[in-house]
């Protein structure tokens, strides 16, 4: 089975750090459209109102017949949720299974595969010839099958990692269901290139533990009664490539060992479970306090970090040790919920985690939902602490018929900054800047009206990612929506060519690449465009700089490579003194490699 | 295309579907139901059980006194952080208490009170109470505050009005998690996707409640 290339760009690479100039000027107006255009939208399921604002939609495919009644609008069943890329195809999970699409036309897409297999929320991640598909419900079957499983003891129920050979993308075949004692809610890749004949699964769930009849040494007890509890840890699967029908749970780590510890000593004999002593531990839910679980674990192997979402904390792991992860701070915050999912900046300096209130059912972007409420909280990383900034979340106040709480999204990889799409449900998608971790501001967006006027049914983008120059964007009930950024005075011309140089021959956002842009001059014109945005250099020598980019961009061989060498040791010398000393230095970076 | 697959649920689908039999003389080589065909057959409504009524019939009394206690905490001069976590009860549990009516109107189960709001528009859909297997009128769940710890809290003010608030709301949390126990026990129940995933963000939600609650309580002193 080939291993995927995280990068297909060859030749010279950059890593571009975050360019992040303290003094960006923070006073800076960032202006948007009033009266906002996502106020007041027609509601409607395939017929609602729709507001752009610096993006332009590209298409929009409904759901495969499989997966679309339209008669039963906000079907639970038929949900769709998150989004997986390898190549051309896109990985779409949906509660009765998954579809897989054709993206080679982003304005036509083709449908390759709608492979019927309940069991929610069917999280997927994929990996060569591999799909990784996550069983979370009780209902969910080891054969596929519609029913459901009735009984509470069941060898037909499948909750964990439903394992899937795609290598023929049109026949997919199930290889093997990694069973787990509490289902899997979402699953991370985690990739280690010093083993290559091995990928892991960090699997994340948060739903109840079944009973250990079901499926051997599962345990709801604490921890304090039953050593081998399955509450308070994760499980890590590993994969071996070439015989991924062995893979099987490696570790549980019990990252959360040492948190809560107010909740364990005062949780009286009283309040414990009560069953007649030898009666199998009925499918729990645990709940005796504490953070019991991860939700979500975003994984970025380029700094060896990992950011956890796990119950009332942000987590930061060391995954060095890809089996043995190790918390190195928790975070919690009184005004975060459910902490959902984390995205490091391209540096690894900062994190931002997202906090899903209410489990994305719920309309928590109401005017009068706070605005620190089921949205972002942006850290800035010291070390192996975590120092918070600011909250962001979704500027416009929605209906209370639109389920609507921040959600999953990745980072647009313009060098220099931290910009990112993330997906609001029914509030759709946003694109942002948290470049400056104290201001994050809106840049554009897309929204839809509200499915119906008069109730809340539920819709929505689950995900929105940027993936080789597009965003796409799981909507629950509408579909696949694929989106262009256009240019504007947030985002120039030269910053969109220069995040499209980034390519990856596979994408599963909870493991996160490090973004590498190749030598190039559209690279270093977006530092010059973002340094003459800022306004923080003197006007007259940024001008000098760009006058000298465009000679060397027009000369050949030695002349350029000698305009280069002369343009980098300028910009040395400068960087020094420069208001924007980091972005100055980046550009130099540029400018000598492409003078190689 | 993905013969697999569908012949996979072809053998099963046939006999556990209740109500799902379009012709009962199908031949077997008939092309199986797809979700999309099953929801179309049984009207966007999964098969569900009692105990998923009920629950849903307790949990909304349940909630509804959550609601009432943090009512309190602004009047009661309750401290800025037991107000945000007041502010944030009130928000989640009004909304699941509309979610919870919503699943059970659309099943035309019988909506139980919960408040005022719902008394007077309550649903009569001739179900009996007697036949819900639970206290379908708002009686005492496990954890809920009984009439002198209602009391109590009613007249508790600052740093006792904390104490109790934390300590009631925790034992509040508690009984909700232990329903969803005993839900989870019961044959067949949350296999609809909107009661799995309602439990689980309950269990989810009041959990990261208590350990923070927990954590609140252990910084005050019993008044």
């Amino acid at each position: 089975m080939p291993t995927p290339l995280r990068s297909l760009i060859g030749g010279a690479l950059l890593i571009a750090g975050s360019a992040t100039a303290g003094t960006t000027a923070t006073t800076t107006l960032h202006a948007q459209p009033k009266p906002d255009p996502r106020v007041g939208l027609k509601a409607g399921w395939f017929d609602a109102g729709e507001a752009a604002w610096n993006i332009k939609l590209v298409s929009t495919t409904k759901p495969s017949e499989s997966f679309l009644n339209m008669s039963t609008p906000g079907d639970a069943r038929l949900k769709n949720s998150d989004l997986a890329f390898s190549g051309n195809l896109v990985f779409q999970g949906n509660y009765s299974g998954w579809q897989v699409w054709d993206i080679s036309n982003p304005r036509k897409l083709k449908l390759r595969a709608a492979f019927v297999c309940p069991g929610s929320q069917s999280d997927v991640t994929v990996y060569g010839d591999l799909l990784f598909v996550s069983a979370e419900a009780v209902s969910g079957r080891v054969d596929c099958g519609l029913g459901g499983v009735q009984n509470e003891v069941s060898k037909d129920r499948a909750r964990g990692i439903r394992i899937i050979d795609i290598s023929d993308i049109e026949h997919p075949r199930t290889i093997t269901t990694v069973q787990t004692c509490r289902g899997s809610h979402t699953n991370t890749l985690v990739t280690d290139p010093k083993d290559p004949e091995n990928v892991y699964i960090y699997v994340s769930g948060s739903a109840g533990v079944r009973s250990n009849e079901e499926l051997a040494g599962c345990s709801a007890a604490n921890p304090d009664i039953d050593p081998n509890s399955s509450l308070f840890r994760i499980e890590v699967i590993k994969v071996p490539v070439k015989n991924p029908a062995a893979a099987a749970i490696v570790s549980s780590p019990r990252i959360f060992e040492g948190l809560g510890e107010a909740v364990r000593h005062g949780d009286a004999a009283a309040d414990r479970r009560e069953r007649p002593a030898g009666a199998p531990a009925r499918p729990s839910v645990a709940g005796r306090g504490g953070p019991t679980q991860c939700h979500d674990i975003t994984t970025y192997p380029a700094v060896g970090l990992a950011g956890g979402a796990c119950s009332g904390y942000g987590i930061l792991l060391d995954i060095r040790d890809i089996k043995n992860p190790k918390r190195l701070y928790a975070a919690a915050d009184t005004n975060m919920s459910a902490w959902h999912s984390a995205t490091f900046s391209n540096d690894g300096s900062k994190v931002l985690f997202s906090d899903e209130w209410g489990g994305g059912s719920s309309p928590r972007c109401r005017a009068t939902d706070k605005m620190e409420w089921g949205a972002d909280a942006i850290f800035v990383r010291n070390g192996d602490t975590l120092e918070f900034k600011s909250y962001f979340k979704l500027p416009a106040a929605q209906t209370s018929n639109e389920n609507c709480v921040a959600h999953n999204g990745s980072l647009i990889p313009i060098p220099g900054r931290e910009v990112m799409v993330q997906s609001w449900y029914q509030g759709g998608i946003n694109v942002f800047d948290w470049t400056d971790p104290n201001h994050a501001y809106e840049i554009a967006f897309f929204d839809r009206g509200p499915m119906d006027s008069t109730a809340l049914v539920s819709a929505g983008h689950w995900s929105a990612y940027w993936y080789n120059g597009l965003i796409y964007g799981s909507e629950i009930a509408r579909g696949l929506d694929v989106w262009e950024l256009t240019p504007s005075e947030h985002i120039s011309k030269n910053e969109l060519d220069a995040a499209k140089l980034v390519k990856y021959a596979y994408f599963n956002a909870q493991e996160q690449p490090q973004a590498v842009w190749p030598a190039a001059f559209v690279v270093a014109r977006a530092y010059t465009d973002q340094m003459a945005r800022n306004g923080a250099v003197p006007t007259a020598w940024l001008s000098g700089v760009v006058a000298q980019l465009a000679t060397a961009e027009k000369a050949k061989g030695g002349a350029r490579s000698a305009a280069l060498n002369a343009l980098a040791a300028q910009l040395d010398t400068d960087a020094a003194a420069s208001p924007e000393s980091a972005r100055v230095q980046a550009l130099s970076g540029v400018v000598k490699a492409l003078a190689k | 295309m993905l013969a697999r697959a569908t012949f996979r649920y072809a053998l099963i689908a046939t006999i556990p579907l209740l109500g799902a039999c379009a012709s009962g003389s199908a031949p077997r080589t008939a092309r199986p139901l797809t979700p999309a065909q099953l929801a179309a057959q049984d009207g966007g409504i999964p098969p569900y059980t009692k105990a998923d009524v009920s629950f849903m019939q307790g949990m909304i009394s349940h909630h509804a006194q959550a609601v009432t206690m943090s009512s309190f905490a602004e009047s009661n001069g309750a401290s800025s952080e037991v107000r945000v976590l007041a502010g944030r009860i009130t928000v989640s549990q009004t909304d699941e208490i509309a979610f919870m009516k919503a699943w059970l109107g659309k099943r035309k189960q019988t909506v139980p009170a919960g408040d005022m709001e719902a008394m007077a528009h309550a649903h009569h859909t001739g179900m009996e109470m007697s036949t819900m297997g639970g206290d379908a009128s708002g009686g005492m769940m496990p954890g809920m505050l009984t009439p002198a710890q209602m009391d109590t809290l009613k007249t508790a003010k600052g740093p006792a009005f904390d104490w109790y608030f934390l300590t009631y709301m925790i034992q509040h949390h508690k009984g909700a998690i232990g329903m969803v126990d005993e839900l989870m026990s019961a044959q067949g129940a949350a296999n609809d996707d909107d009661v799995f995933k309602f439990v689980s963000d309950v269990v989810a939600d009041q959990s990261t409640e208590i350990d923070r609650m927990e954590l609140m309580l252990k910084a005050r002193t019993r008044p």
